[in-house]
């Protein structure tokens, strides 16, 4: 993941790019100065060649004249004080190419380069042959080929051995500017990415760069239509409750009065009573599909922490005064004065009033039903527990049971729908539904816990 | 009890009105906000029954302005809003209960009971008076251990009474406690009913204050 991730990154892009450009340029660039330095070197070489033996020559001819009687060649006397490791070595020659002077360094015999004014070069020396007196003498003045080599090897490596430390630390400079330079990007993308969550206002950042302003514009467009679609999504759904709730409310309560209107022992009583007991499945029902209809239309996300400590307790009050349920409810929050989440407090009491409700219709009539929470620090975000007595359920079957019309059995009281609709809105929240069974550190039972989606930065 | 109800529907309007006043308790009926803020402004009633989405606005700004100008008469809510921010909101504004439609009528008679009960300081649904015990919530009355009936009417005289025991009520009070609103009555119809409460609890629970009223011995 993390290799794909580096791989799609504009900063390596970036960062590979202009270093690859930068390194090829720098080292045609190097190559191109040794071309000419080693050109400039060989005429610096040749020039000193020629200036020696101009030097020399006169010198030789009057020592010649002056020692000619002796057996030749002769060898000038050098002071003792210069070392003798100089690199140019001469020869005085007559024109049939006997060597009459030589310097020390030269060697025994001629050397190879021809009797011929000018340069020549064989594989160990550089030679410059220069005339004089009528063409009857001619100085020939050797230079090693290794020492202009060796000369040369030093200056590559010298313009080399910067570019070691250099490029790496180019490459760190072209980091830290690309990184610089992007800021803004990381900017937009950390706006956009809390935009996802709930947060439907635009952006505004004046200060981005030009070229990231037509994005921004793209952004807050559709940022502007989603919470349209929204709003439309969450009105629709309020005013859907509103014109459905009302005429069965009406329905029911005039089937109630009907049948506390009808005499004891009326043929039609049984009738009003299977009438207001569909009313009462229908009211469940369309309770249900609501719910449904507002976690689809996505009312669980918000974009800070709520307080959803009056939602719980309201939830846990209806059941704990509906005669069906009295005494049936078992709450133990303590050490939890507050319970932070973010979801929307709406959608937290769907969720909670379903896992209350599905556990008490699956569980016996006497058999108490425990709530509590855990987690609720910086580091464990806040989870409700909902636990009953029920036996154990098939891990096959408990799998399934966020699947819509999904029950463990099919002739149960609920709709198949309460766990579908938690477990749609704590996902769209970013938070989990997760059921367990047995219950923890229970041998039975069935225990639904919501875990509550905490903040981004630090947990509720 | 005297109840006004404000609801917009008409069918579900009638239902619970038939409801309440079977249970004994005198309703008034308004279907739009305007005409019930004023009628709250010229009569007292012991709790308003209060839909939120009227024709004419919404019922939580009533609520607002009867609690602004410091009229507390007990407040329930009967809404197709069953969202609890909904329900925050509404109690927040000064609500005492919060009824979602669907419900059940029989639910709903509790729970003005109780909120009836929570107003007259004594959240206890029982009562011990004397040798009289009484239910209130299942409007059951016990005479030295024996459970005796009453009529609706006259178990609504008698609520006015047991929800503020020691005070003394005029006839007026207690005439609103019997009839609907603009309902003709005649001019001896509390004595009438005085007296049967009398006959079957007994003369010394109901004391007559010469010229005032009527109290219940606490």
């Amino acid at each position: 993941m993390r290799i794909l991730k580096m791989k799609n990154s504009l900063i390596i892009a970036i960062v590979t790019r202009v270093t690859v450009v930068m390194t090829l340029t720098w080292l045609l660039g190097c190559a191109l100065a040794l071309l000419v330095m080693q050109d400039e070197m060989g005429e610096a070489f040749d020039s000193g060649l020629q200036q020696t033996a101009h030097r020399i020559l006169p010198l030789a001819v009057d020592y010649l004249f002056e020692h000619g009687d002796g057996p030749a060649p002769h060898r000038m006397p050098v002071t003792n004080s210069v070392p003798n490791d100089e690199f140019v070595a001469y020869q005085i020659r007559d024109a049939k190419g006997a060597v009459l002077v030589q310097s020390f360094e030269a060697g025994i015999g001629a050397f190879s380069a021809p009797l011929k004014p000018g340069f020549f070069e064989d594989d160990k020396f550089r030679y410059y042959t220069e005339t004089t007196i009528s063409d009857s003498l001619f100085i020939q003045v050797a230079e090693p080929v290794a020492h202009r080599h060796e000369a040369l090897r030093e200056s590559i490596s010298a313009i080399i051995a910067p570019l070691v430390v250099l490029i790496p630390l180019s490459i760190i400079g072209i980091w830290w500017s690309v990184r610089r330079g992007l800021r803004p990007v990381t900017l937009l993308q950390e706006d956009i990415r809390n935009r996802g969550s709930g947060n439907m206002m635009p952006i505004d950042r004046p200060e981005l760069p030009d070229e990231l302003h037509p994005i921004v514009i793209a952004v807050n467009n559709l940022l502007a239509r989603l919470k349209s679609a929204l709003t439309a999504e969450r009105n629709f759904a309020a005013n859907s409750a509103h014109e459905l709730r009302t005429p069965i409310a009406a329905a029911l309560a005039q089937t109630q009065r009907l049948r506390a209107e009808m005499p004891a022992q009326d043929a039609n009583t049984a009738r009003a009573e299977h009438i207001e007991t569909s009313l009462h499945r229908l009211k469940r029902l369309s309770e249900k599909l609501l719910q449904l209809s507002r976690a689809e239309a996505g009312v669980a996300v918000v974009g800070d922490l709520q307080d959803l400590s009056p939602a719980l307790l309201l939830v846990i009050e209806d059941f704990s005064r509906d005669p069906r349920y009295i005494h049936r409810i078992a709450v133990d929050f303590t050490g939890h004065d507050t319970l932070l989440g973010k979801i929307d407090i709406d959608a937290f009491a769907i969720c909670l009033r379903n896992v209350i409700e599905n556990a008490l219709i699956h569980s016996n009539d006497d058999d108490p039903v425990r709530i509590w929470a855990s987690g609720g620090t910086e580091a464990i975000p806040a989870s409700i527990h909902v636990a009953n007595q029920s036996p154990v359920v098939p891990p096959r079957i408990l799998a399934k049971l966020t699947e819509r019309f999904e029950r463990n059995n099919p002739s149960s009281k609920g709709s198949g729908l309460g766990l579908a609709i938690v477990d749609t809105i704590m996902q769209q929240a970013g938070g989990k539904l997760v059921l367990l069974s047995p219950a923890h550190n229970r041998d039975s039972g069935f225990e639904a816990v919501l875990q509550l989606p905490g903040d981004d930065n630090s947990a509720a | 009890m005297r109840i006004l109800l404000i609801e917009d529907e008409q069918s579900l309007a009638q239902a619970i009105k038939d409801h309440l006043m079977a249970q004994g308790e005198a309703v008034d009926w308004l279907p739009a906000l305007a005409d019930a803020e004023d009628t709250l402004r010229s009569t007292r009633y012991d709790i308003i029954l209060l839909d939120l989405n009227l024709p004419d606005g919404n019922g939580i700004t009533l609520l607002q302005n009867i609690r602004k100008r410091g009229d507390v008469t007990p407040c329930v809510i009967l809404t197709a809003q069953d969202q609890i921010s909904d329900r925050i909101k509404g109690l927040n504004a000064g609500a005492d209960d919060y009824l979602v439609k669907p419900f059940d009528l029989g639910e709903m008679i509790a729970r003005l009971a109780a909120v009836s009960r929570r107003y007259s300081g004594n959240p206890n649904p029982l009562m011990e008076i004397g040798n009289l015990e009484i239910d209130q919530a299942n409007r059951l009355v016990f005479v030295s251990g024996r459970q005796i009936d009453l009529t609706a009417r006259e178990w609504a005289v008698f609520d006015q009474l047991l929800r503020r025991p020691g005070a003394i009520l005029s006839k007026r009070q207690l005439e609103d406690a019997l009839y609907e609103f603009g309902a003709e009555i005649e001019s001896n119809t509390v004595e009438v009913y005085i007296s049967r409460l009398r006959k079957k609890i007994g003369p010394e629970p109901i004391r007559t204050v010469r010229g005032v009223g009527y109290r219940l011995e606490g």
